[in-house]
């Protein structure tokens, strides 16, 4: 009777065994079906990158008595198109006026670049879910507050002055002549 | 060059279940009151460059007899520039008393399909490959533009 029991629970045992084992190496579930990525537009244009942003900011949102607090990570450029430069050659001279900058604030493809941290209502049994459209609205004056900051902070000066150098030296160097590069707005325009 | 990506969330299809895992979850949300779907999109960038910080005086060579002025300039390179920080809701249903998708979901759903679509772009080359030949295009066309004067050909090749 003892070793009838004894191997009943080896059996339920290795089946208890052989049911975990196939739920842990089976394909996970998963509710969410990735469709192709596709590419929609191939914008062929020239520019001049004299300064890349990295940074990692707060989202910090309110609408109503919902809250929502998350990170992001940020990339962002400061380039000028090549194409809109206005050039004038004279005799041996290259006369180059830097154009307005164009500021590019992403968020970066990094892993975890998004993460949302908390989401809360002031009231116990409120709801503290926030719409797709509400979050846009909070990300979108999140990057229009920090476009801000690039200016206040110089670093739109910063880059319209290393693209000046910069041009000047590429200039110089592929055609051998004197090259004055003026910049009618050295702190940018926003 | 923009780079579309497109998820749905819906609920597991029992028929369609592989494995325990699939067909447990296929079982809970079959007995769930309600629906919930939703799509979400978003564009991811990805740029072509040429880091001119290495280029030389050996890079240019200007032959006055032939009237020539060779470029080499360093290979087109590809690289993310970025995503929207926005997400597009193209549907989204959620009826009975099944649970809203919140931020933190919509947030999971965007990292997944980050990974996705690196891993996309690095398995087709098609992506940067055309990025790359546009690459060169643009720029052959500018530096020919540029040197060009003086009745010079330009020769502008990519290392």
């Amino acid at each position: 009777m003892k070793a009838i029991y004894s191997i009943l629970g080896i059996v339920i045992i290795a089946a208890i065994g052989f049911g975990i084992y196939k739920y842990t190496t089976a394909p996970e579930a998963t509710n969410v079906t990735m469709q192709e990525a596709k590419i929609t537009d191939i914008s062929p244009m020239l520019r001049l990158c004299s300064v890349e942003i990295y940074d990692d900011v707060p989202v910090k949102g309110s609408i109503g008595n919902r809250h929502m607090f998350a990170r992001m990570a940020l990339k962002g450029s400061i380039s000028f198109d090549l194409d809109s430069i206005a050039m004038a050659e004279n005799n041996d001279t290259i006369s180059v006026a830097l154009p307005k900058e164009i500021v590019d604030i992403y968020e970066s493809t990094d892993a975890n670049s998004y993460q949302v941290i908390d989401v809360w209502c002031d009231s116990f049994f409120g709801n503290s879910n926030f719409t797709t459209a509400e979050e846009n609205s909070i990300k979108s004056k999140v990057r229009d507050n920090y476009r801000k900051e690039i200016y206040r902070k110089g670093y739109v000066e910063r880059a319209r002055k290393e693209a000046a150098d910069n041009l000047t030296s590429l200039l110089k160097g592929l055609t051998g002549k004197t090259v004055i590069v003026s910049d009618p707005t050295p702190q940018g325009t926003m | 060059m923009t780079i579309s990506k497109m998820a749905t969330i819906d609920d597991i299809d029992i028929n369609k279940a592989e494995g325990m895992k699939q067909t447990v979850a296929g079982l809970m949300d079959a007995v769930k009151v309600g629906d919930r779907k939703a799509a979400y999109s978003y564009d991811t960038y990805l740029r072509a460059y040429l880091d001119l910080s290495g280029l030389t005086p050996e890079d240019i060579k200007v032959d006055d007899a032939t009237k020539t002025i060779t470029l080499n300039l360093p290979s087109v390179q590809t690289e993310f520039a970025g995503r929207d920080l926005e997400i597009r809701e193209d549907h989204y249903r959620v009826s009975g008393l099944r649970a809203h998708i919140d931020p933190k979901e919509r947030a999971e759903i965007k990292e997944k399909m980050n990974t996705v679509l690196k891993k996309e772009v690095e398995e087709k080359s098609e992506f940067r490959s055309r990025l790359e030949a546009e690459g060169r295009m643009k720029a052959d066309t500018y530096f020919k533009a540029l040197l060009g004067t003086d009745g010079y050909n330009v020769i502008v090749n990519f290392k």
